[in-house]
């Protein structure tokens, strides 16, 4: 088993390994303009400069308390929202329309009006993280409780559980490796919605990092950039996994990409 | 312990605007400690007749009485599914005690289970989840977990119909061991003769959602499903059920 995930994480690395390859290599021969793309040795140059100057700490932080900030609001909203549509099928109705409206408008699309009422401050990053990571949270929730085996109710009631104990002891453990992956989405979703909005409308974070970059002609800290979001990406989505698997021991890896978002 | 008297039982269905009848004016007693089977093919309603005792679903006409010493008065049920039908986010052990919550306290609790998992022998699975058993562990849980409830009732749904052949025949075996030791009031239902006649004390033959035969078998626990007399009254069931 120990010998599979270590395969399987070599093999992870092969392509990875070949593009890093390819990348010096090609920055050693000049094969390119450094300036298209800039080579290795200057982007762990800049790397290790803003990391002295406290820089890169201070835009990482930023985000990260924007992801999590807005992650944890919409978790507030969308879990019980989800387990009240869930467990009620005639208020389903009501909410659907507006809920497949919303679902359909990517979150930056209403960045330019989050700013209008809510000017330029923190308050329009984490409406958008908010509104990316709602739907994920909140649909797998709400499928998770939904589709809730009616074989296993029928245990309960054979047992004399009723409403609440049923819910508690039944639906809501049944729902939870669902749930969890919702979360898992919306945790990836809310990092991306968050560096969009930090290049259009930020002082701090990574986004505006590789924004101020641009407009400063410094490729290598546009590809610090890239890269700082996808390693904080992947080990947080890892470390999320790992979380979510204490609490689902009997559910065997569940992967995200089975999730509704 | 609780025996069980129903009247009159009839429970319709409407499907697609039109009715559908899947018991019809069942009268039949299940006297307390004693084995019941129900037999008949698909559909003839023993499941209903079943789901119907277990409060699953609430009779069109009729009446069922749980008898305890002559007093009709409410006991407790305990049904085994054809599926196992366990928790899969319990363990074997806290499946088995999924009926204490808040009825038992601790201790108990765990003793209960602990001679369960002894008895049905799952001690050495009692971490395992429902996924890493067997079809035959798993049922064996599912059954244990009725008995910690401790029913005065023991209700069987084809609980053996998805096993293999040697599995289905030790379960039986050990179905009998417990009824033998407990004593507790059995309904079992299958639609296998043989099954029938080697667990049976009262058998009763369904057809059509209506009883049309019942008998008594005075065999001997455990049964030789080869002797004369066994063959006889599986020979018996088969022409009442392929005479109609």
């Amino acid at each position: 088993m120990r010998m599979a995930i270590h395969t399987r994480t070599l093999k992870g690395l092969i392509l990875p390994g070949i593009i890093i390859a390819i990348w010096v290599s090609g920055a050693g021969l000049s094969i390119w303009n450094n300036y298209i793309i800039p080579s290795p040795a200057d982007v762990i140059g800049a790397g290790y400069k803003l990391l002295l100057s406290g820089a890169l700490i201070k835009h990482v932080l930023t985000s990260l308390y924007r992801v999590f900030a807005g992650f944890f609001a919409a978790f507030l909203l969308a879990f019980p929202l989800g387990i009240l549509l869930g467990m009620n099928a005639r208020y389903r109705e009501y909410f659907q329309g507006i809920l497949e409206f919303v679902r359909h408008v990517p979150p930056l699309a209403a960045l330019p009006m989050l700013i209008l009422w809510f000017g330029i401050g923190e308050w329009p990053k984490l409406l958008i993280v908010v509104l990316a990571t709602f739907f994920p949270i909140f649909l797998n929730t709400l499928h998770g409780v939904a589709s809730c085996d009616v074989k296993l109710i029928e245990v309960g009631k054979s047992f004399g559980l009723k409403g609440r104990e049923t819910f508690r002891r039944i639906v809501l453990p049944a729902a939870l490796p669902s749930v969890l992956v919702g979360m898992r989405l919306g945790l990836g979703y809310s990092w991306r919605a968050l560096v969009g909005a930090e290049l259009i409308a930020a002082s701090s974070g990574i986004g505006y990092m590789i924004l101020d970059a641009e407009q400063l002609a410094r490729p290598d800290i546009v590809v610090l950039g890239i890269l700082t979001i996808g390693i904080l990406g992947t080990v947080i989505d890892w470390l999320f996994f790992r979380l979510t698997k204490r609490f689902i021991p009997w559910n065997g890896d569940e992967d995200a990409s089975y999730g509704r978002g | 312990m609780a025996g069980v008297e129903i009247v009159g039982l009839t429970k319709e269905y409407n499907v697609d605007g039109k009715t559908f009848t899947a018991l019809r004016n069942v009268s039949i007693t299940l006297p307390e400690g004693s084995f019941t089977v129900i037999v008949g093919k698909s559909g003839c309603g023993k499941t209903t007749l079943l789901r119907l005792l277990a409060g699953l679903e609430t009779q069109t006409a009729g009446n069922i009485s749980i008898l305890d010493g002559g007093t009709a008065q409410r006991n407790r049920i305990g049904i085994v599914f054809q599926e196992h039908r366990l928790m899969p986010w319990l363990t074997v052990r806290e499946n088995m005690a999924f009926s204490f919550a808040k009825r038992q306290d601790h201790g108990s609790a765990e003793y209960i289970v602990s001679h369960y998992l002894q008895v049905l022998g799952l001690e050495q699975f009692q971490n395992a989840y429902p996924s890493q058993l067997s079809g035959g562990m798993a049922q064996r849980v599912a059954l244990g977990r009725t008995l910690c409830y401790d029913p005065d009732i023991i209700l069987m749904d084809e609980p053996f119909g998805a096993l293999d052949y040697f599995t289905r025949k030790r379960m039986q075996q050990e179905i009998v061991d417990i009824f033998l030791m407990q004593k507790k009031t059995v309904l079992f239902v299958t639609h296998d003769v043989t099954e029938a006649v080697y667990l049976g004390q009262n058998i009763i033959v369904m057809d059509a959602g209506e009883v049309v035969k019942e008998l008594s078998v005075k065999l001997e626990y455990h049964r030789n499903a080869v002797s004369t007399e066994f063959m006889a009254i599986q020979s018996e069931i088969l022409q009442s059920l392929s005479a109609r």
